[in-house]
């Protein structure tokens, strides 16, 4: 059982579930895996995790409007949540914005400096200048 | 030099080739001049292309561990709901 916010979901059967969203999005079956985040989103109301895994589907389906409010919505679950600041990254810099990708990515290696979500920001920080060295 | 010992003036000979002394040697130049150019023109050509293969490997190398980063971070948020 989830510690705490009053959840009563297992927390392994809810990871299984992320797991097997994942497996969906890499394998393009976005319906699939929408559901399945959705469910995680209703299970775990009060944790940012199932808007995030949301904003991943969105953004690789190209809908980058609804990947951000996926990771604004994120971000007001969990102010703190360094994964949501880089993926809001992600998406801006799809969208061109070049100025708030960098200062999400900024702000999400402020919050974890190290570790995998330190690595996502950094090589798409690499992106970014790549991108504005070729004009 | 080794040409002098087996046949004599040989040296003198290649000497003023190399020199520039004859017609020969201008006329070499002048084609050395020419293949310069080709060669320099194909080493550009060389260079760009290398440049421009550098950079795709760059920027696979970059969507690689973009992939490989992103997936990472997911586990890592997942394994973290306790």
């Amino acid at each position: 059982m989830l510690k705490d916010k009053g959840s009563q979901a297992p927390v392994n059967e809810i990871k299984l579930m992320l797991e097997a969203g994942c497996v969906y999005r890499y394998a393009k079956r976005y319906r699939e895996a929408r559901d399945i985040f959705q469910g995680v989103r209703v299970l775990l109301p009060t944790r940012e995790i199932g808007d995030l895994a949301l904003a991943g589907v969105s953004m690789d389906e190209g809908k980058l409007n609804e990947a951000e409010t996926h990771c604004l919505r994120a971000l007001e679950l969990n102010r703190a949540s360094a994964a949501a600041y880089a993926q809001l990254g992600e998406i801006q810099l799809r969208q061109n914005n070049s100025t708030g990708a960098r200062q999400s990515l900024q702000k999400s290696m402020e919050i974890s400096p190290r570790g995998p979500t330190a690595a996502w920001a950094t090589t798409l920080l690499k992106l970014a200048s790549h991108i504005a060295s070729k004009g | 030099m080794a040409g002098n010992m087996f046949a004599p003036g040989l040296g003198g000979a290649l000497g003023s080739l190399i020199g520039g002394g004859s017609a020969f040697s201008s006329g070499l130049a002048a084609s050395g001049f020419a293949a310069n150019a080709s060669n320099l023109a194909a080493a550009n050509e060389l260079l760009a292309v290398a440049k421009q293969s550098n950079q795709e490997e760059e920027a696979t190398e970059l969507a690689s561990n973009l992939e490989k980063s992103r997936h990472e971070t997911f586990m890592a948020v997942i394994q973290n709901i306790t």
